[in-house]
Parts: structure tokens; sequence; C-alpha cells
């Protein structure tokens, strides 16, 4: 208790000055949170999971799509190092009207395999490739479209997408669904084997992009090259590319993530780390005498040290806690009054424990760097001229 | 005049004792630079993109794309369509009396070796389209030749992308070869490869073009021009100015909006890190202050001089900012949907950067410069 009193003592000696450091670093952190909790949300997205994924898309885009024959699924499967083969096409169509349209992802039953990581239980699955109509529906689709399991979801197409020539396609909803890291917008998965007895007879069996698991992550992009190269002078020209480098190429599309996040999250430390080490190097200097007194009357020079360390990290641990925190509640404004362009970096509610752990990992590393060089001064410390006024 | 000299003298004086207040002045100077660096770095790739785009646009070109779709990346503008839009009024024609119009077709592929976020634009041009083109020049091997399946290929996209003249790209119907390499001027095609539109369309099997790229006699035919599109019953298509259509594709505005965004917050810190130090430098000058009270120099001329001694000192922070951010982003290339382009430290963000970093130093230094102008007489004499 009597240290503390002497870090307030110490740290309450300019009042003003104090309130200014402490406004600086909760600035630096706030620019900390909104920067790191980006990077590791970009990370996090990396390696949830999507190592051993791998989309298989046509190489060559054409319009109309044309995609890829389902019969390519077949060749996927027998590919070494392939562990599951699962095919997708959207199925598009609209509600109301053409401003109200609605993609339904339909799948094969392969994608329970390729997609271990879908927020899908098995019975989901089940229930799924048991119904041709039956629906999952995302959390967040659910909830635009007002949406429940039971309900009913009629998709109208125009004319001859059907083979009945009719132009309506009534699904059920099975079951709402958890969010899935992979279609962070939402997603409707449907059963592949509707569209295979409902399309016209030449829209069945092509218009698919696959999604292959591998049993072996680290050779992933071993695996994408052996099916393009396998596939280079088929009818069926892939373009194969593991999630993980899919993901990282987007998130670097126009500058490096991570250089772009460290690098304004680095550029307030540095800041902050200049200020704080000047206010604690005039602190030290203009106390001298007074450490000495403390040294006479018994103090130790490594407790004296840890006294002056403490004077630094206070302030640093106070803005780093508040400039996080602020940064959380900025996070969290409702988009309404977020400019649209800048919606990436609003688009998580929350930041994670791990950002708030490494704002006071970096608040004390800024704390230490900015006191070596006063320590340093305190450990030189002559008594008996500090007592006498040199 | 009076009062001017006195502001002079002051600032003079405070100024020569700063070599003692130079390490404390290093927090500013950082600050200061952290902001400026930051600020101009992300905002230069805004600038390097409208750069881009200005190369590619000028204000005397539209393009005519299809009232369904009025996307460079579609294909719905029919070839019997291509013959009234080029009766429009306003275009400019040759010298031999042909429309200085180009039908054009885009495509995109992914690369061949490795992976890449960024497509490999093909771009179908027309026998018009180099003339079109600002400073269309072949400098190594020959143009395509219409009707055979071969590119040229954009200098950027042959840096970026590695396919040079020599090598070949596989396109849907087999392998077409790389002729020759073109500059145009840093613009926006350069990003790609080029080739015959017809050629193109015939091998993709695409229904038409994706846009037409006119130019007018002057841009002030544009409206004109646009509403005989518009009403003209015969044609489903829309017009946009080159310009303004590339500046709504880029990803400008997320940087400007992040680059004042960041900005803004360091600059908080930035000024809370000035106001301090500049604090100790009226506490260091205290006595100085004192004496120049006692001997009849008015509070004015002392505010101003710590005002000045912060401009200075932001001043310094500002040029190492701007040294900063042309070490790490000018020049930089960055790869977009639009195109290939390097982030410019543009002249426009230098100035803004200055006086941003003055901005601060003033913010900064008001309220020290009251602290200064205020203290009494006895007390700065006394100190020290």
């Amino acid at each position: 208790m009597k240290f503390a009193a002497l870090i307030w003592a110490a740290l309450w000696r300019r009042p003003v000055e104090a309130v200014l450091t402490w406004i600086a670093m909760t600035a630096a952190f706030v620019l900390f949170g909104m920067m790191i909790g980006l990077y590791r949300d970009k990370e996090l997205q990396f390696t949830a999971g999507l190592s051993n994924e791998i989309w298989v898309l046509p190489r060559f885009p054409s319009d109309p799509y044309v995609g890829l024959p389902l019969s390519v699924g077949k060749s996927l499967e027998r590919f070494r190092g392939v562990s599951a083969v699962g095919a997708w096409q959207h199925f598009g169509g609209y509600r109301r009207g053409p401003d109200d349209p609605v993609d339904i992802d339909m799948v094969t039953e392969g994608m329970r395999h390729a997609r271990p990581d879908a927020p899908v239980k098995k019975q989901q699955w089940n229930r799924l490739f048991a119904d041709p109509s039956g629906i999952l529906v995302s959390q967040e689709l659910a909830q635009k479209l007002q949406l429940k399991a039971g309900d009913r979801l009629p998709i109208n197409t125009p004319p001859g997408i059907r083979a009945d020539g009719g132009t309506t396609s009534i699904f059920h909803v099975l079951d709402v669904i958890p969010q899935d890291p992979l279609f962070t917008d939402g997603v409707i998965w449907g059963n592949a084997n509707y569209i295979e007895n409902v399309l016209a007879l030449d829209r069945r069996g092509v218009g698919y992009a696959f999604i292959v698991s591998v049993v072996d992550p680290a050779k992933a992009i071993e695996v994408s090259q052996a099916i393009d190269a396998h596939f280079l002078n088929s009818d069926a020209p892939t373009y194969s590319i593991p999630f993980r480098i899919d993901e990282e190429q987007q998130a670097n599309q126009n500058i490096n993530y991570a250089t772009l996040t460290w690098g304004v999250a680095g550029a307030g430390l540095l800041m902050a780390l200049f200020l704080v080490g000047n206010g604690i190097a005039r602190s030290v200097r203009e106390r001298l005498s007074e450490f000495a007194v403390l040294i006479t009357l018994g103090y130790s020079q490594r407790l004296l040290m840890g006294l002056v360390f403490a004077e630094a990290a206070v302030p640093c641990l106070i803005g780093s806690l508040w400039g996080t925190g602020l940064a959380t509640l900025v996070l969290q404004l409702p988009m309404r009054y977020v400019p649209d362009a800048l919606r990436i970096l609003f688009e998580r509610q929350d930041l994670s424990i791990e950002v708030y752990v490494w704002a006071v990992f970096f608040a004390l590393a800024v704390a230490f760097a900015s006191s070596v060089a006063p320590l340093l001064k305190l450990r030189r410390l002559s008594v008996a001229s500090a007592l006498s006024g040199q | 005049m009076n009062g001017l000299r006195q502001c002079l003298w002051v600032t003079a004086i405070g100024l020569r004792s700063w070599p003692r207040r130079a390490i404390p002045s290093t927090v500013v100077i950082v600050g200061t630079a952290c902001v400026v660096a930051t600020l101009v770095s992300i905002l230069s790739v805004q600038a390097g993109m409208l750069r881009m785009m200005e190369t590619t646009a000028t204000p005397d070109t539209a393009l005519v794309l299809s009232s369904k779709t009025p996307n460079v990346h579609a294909a719905d503008i029919t070839p019997s369509e291509l013959g009234t839009i080029l009766d429009a009024p306003g275009i400019a024609h040759t010298s031999t009396g042909k429309a200085l119009a180009d039908a054009e077709l885009l495509y995109e592929i992914f690369p061949e070796t490795g992976f890449r976020f960024s497509h490999l634009s093909i771009q179908g041009i027309g026998a018009r389209g180099p003339t079109l083109q600002k400073d269309f020049t072949i400098v190594e091997g020959r143009l395509f030749k219409t009707g055979r399946h071969e590119f040229v290929v954009g200098k950027t996209a042959r840096d970026v992308f590695g396919v040079a003249a020599g090598s070949s790209v596989t396109m849907p119907d087999g392998r077409w070869p790389i002729v020759g390499v073109f500059t145009a001027a840093g613009g926006a095609i350069q990003s790609g490869l080029v080739t015959d539109a017809e050629t193109l369309r015939a091998s993709t099997h695409k229904l038409g073009y994706g846009s037409i790229l006119v130019r007018l006699n002057s841009a002030a035919d544009f409206d004109r021009f646009k509403q005989w599109l518009l009403h003209n019953p015969a044609l489903q298509v829309t017009a946009e100015r080159q310009s303004e259509y590339w500046q709504k594709q880029g990803l400008g505005p997320f940087y400007a909006h992040l680059g004042y965004l960041v900005a803004a917050v360091l600059s908080i810190g930035a000024f809370a890190g000035a106001v301090n130090i500049l604090y100790g430098v009226v506490s260091d000058r205290r006595r100085e202050i004192g004496i120049l009270r006692a001997i009849g120099y008015s509070p004015l001329p002392i505010a101003i001089s710590v005002v000045a001694e912060a401009l200075l000192v932001s001043s310094a922070g500002a040029c190492v900012g701007l040294g900063l951010a042309w070490l790490i982003a000018n020049g930089h290339r960055i790869t977009t949907y639009t195109g290939i382009f390097s982030a410019f430290l543009a002249p426009h963000l230098i100035a803004m950067a200055v006086i941003w970093a003055l901005a601060i130093a003033i913010l900064g230094a008001i309220p020290p410069a009251i602290r200064a102008a205020r203290g009494s007489v006895s007390s700065g004499i006394q100190a020290g």
C-alpha cells in the first residue's frame, strides 16, 4: 500500500501532464485495438479449419455460367491425397420480385465430408440429403428473410429453367444453422438431388464447382496443381486453389493487411513510447535527490527501480485498457453511422480477449522500453552527490 | 512594428536555447512524423489509383455501356447496335471520316502458375483502339494481327504476371502467343493483355461487346451525345464519361476514409504529446520569460515565440514523416481489380500533410503559450 502511495504521488506530481500522457496512450491503443483486432480476425479466418480444403473452379469464366460437369467430382475422388469431394451449384431466383433475390447453394452428399468445419450437425446433413426440397438456412439469412424451421420458401425462376415448364420451386426450411465461417454473408444449403430432378434436361449434371478435402493440409498446393494439370487439356479445365491461400490473397489484394495493421498500430506505439519515455526521464531527473533520501532511509535500489518502472507502467496499462475498450465500443457503432467504405473495419462486433492480452503486453513493453534509460541513470546514482544537490 | 520586432527577438532568443530542449522536442517530432507518415502513406494509395485513372481517361472520352448491365465486364452491346451508336452526334472523326470509336470486350483468366488474387485481364480492342488509348506504343515485338490468336502484353502486366513476349497464354481454345509488349502512359490497359476484340469474342463465345469507347469532339458534347443514345429506341445503352466510370470502380474511398480516421486518432495523441512537451518548454524558459517581461516585453510576443517553436519542431516532424512515407509507400505496387498501379506521393498530399502537422503544432501550443504569457515576472525571475 505504501508503494502505491509513492507511485500515485509520482504520477500526480504534474497532474496536467499525467492526464495528457494518459490521453495519448489511450489514442494509441484505440488504433492498436482496431488494427490488431482486424489482423487477428484475418488470421483466424485463414487458420480456422480451412487449411485442408481446396476450391476447384472452372478455369475460364463463361457468360452464361456453365461451370464444371458433375462427373468431374468422380475423377477428383480418385486423386491421391483427396479424402472427400463435395459439389455445389447456385440455384438463384427471387421471392416477391426481381429486387428480392435469393440464392441456394445446392450441394451433393460429399459436402458433409468435404466441409467438416461447416457448422452443420450430422442429423441436419442427414435430413437435408433425405429431403430433396429441404434447405438449411444460416442465422443471418434466416433473420434477413424472416425464416424459421418449418417455413416454406418459394423461389421464382424464369421460364425454361425447370423441366416441367413451371416457374416456382418450393423449398422447406429444415433448420436454422449457425454462421458458416466460409460464407460470412450467410448461406442456404440445398440438396443437389433436387435440381438434378427438376431442371431442364440440358441443365442437369453441369454448372458445378467443387470443394475438395485433402488428407494432409501440407499437400494442399501439390494436390491443387495435380488437379489443374490433369484437367488442363480436357473439356473442363479447372482452377484449384487451397482455401487458405484464397483467403490470404483476398485479404492482401491491395496492401498486405499485416503490414497495414501492424504499421498503423506501431506508429501509435512509437509515439506513445517517446512521450512516456520523455516523461519518465524528466521525472527521474527532477527527483534524484528524493531517490537519494529514500536510499538513505533504507529503500533498496532495486525497489526504487521497480517504483520507476511502475510509474511508467501505470499510465501505459490504464491507457491500453481504456484505449482497447474504447476501440471495442467504436466497433459496435451501428453500421448506419459508418461510411460504406470503412465497413470492413467495423464488421466484427467485439474484440477478442486475445487483443486485450496483446494490448497489455505491448503496454508493458512500451513501459519497459521507455524506462530503460532512467533506470540506468538511477542505477548509477551517487547518493552523496544527489544529497548534496550536485 | 515594435510588436513584430519584439516577436522576432523573443523567438530568436527562445530558439537559441532550443538545443537544451532538443531531446524532449523529439517527442513532438516523432508524434508529428507518425501522423504524417501514416496519413500520407495510406492516401498515396488513393492518389496512385487516381493517377492511373486520369491517365486512362481524358475528359473528351466516353464509354457507351449496356443499360441492362452498365459494366465493362458485361458483353451486352450487340454488334447490330454498334453501327447506330457510331452515328451519334458529338463523336470525333478521323481525317478519312471514320468515327473515333472502338468496340471493346473484357475477359479475365486465372494466372497459369501459382496463385494470385488478381485475374489476368484481357482486353479486346478494335482497329481504332490504339489511337484512343493515351500514348499506346509497342516497345517490343509487334502489334497483334486482326483475326489471329495472339496478344500484346502491357508492360505492367509483364512485370507482375511474368508473361513476356515470346511466351503464350492458355485460352479456352488453345494457347495464344504473346507477340509484343506495349506501354500506354501507365494507364489501366497496361495491366493486362490486349488482343483483337472480334477474335476474342469468337473465342470466348461472347455475343456482344462490353463497351464502346468514343472520343468526342469536345468534353462539352457529352450531354448531347448521351441524350441521343438514351432517347434512341433502337438502342439499349447508356453513356458515362470514362473518367467518372473508372473513379467509381476504384477502392479509393476506403483508403481516403482509413487515412483520415487513422490520422485523426493519432493526431489526438500527437496533440497531447505536443501540449505536454510545450508545457515543459515554457517551464524551462520561465526565468528567461520573466526577465523579458521585466525589461518591458509584452506577453503576446512571448506567447508567439512558444507557437513559433512548436511550428518549427512540427515542421521537422512533418519532414521526417514525409521522408518515411516516401520510403515506405511511394512507388509501392498495388494490384486491384481495376488495374495495377503504384502508390504516389502527390504534391497535394505533401501540402495537406504539412498543413495537418502545423495545425497540430498550433493547437498544441495554445495552452502552453497562454501559460507563458500569463506567467508573473517575479516568479519567473526567481525560477531556476
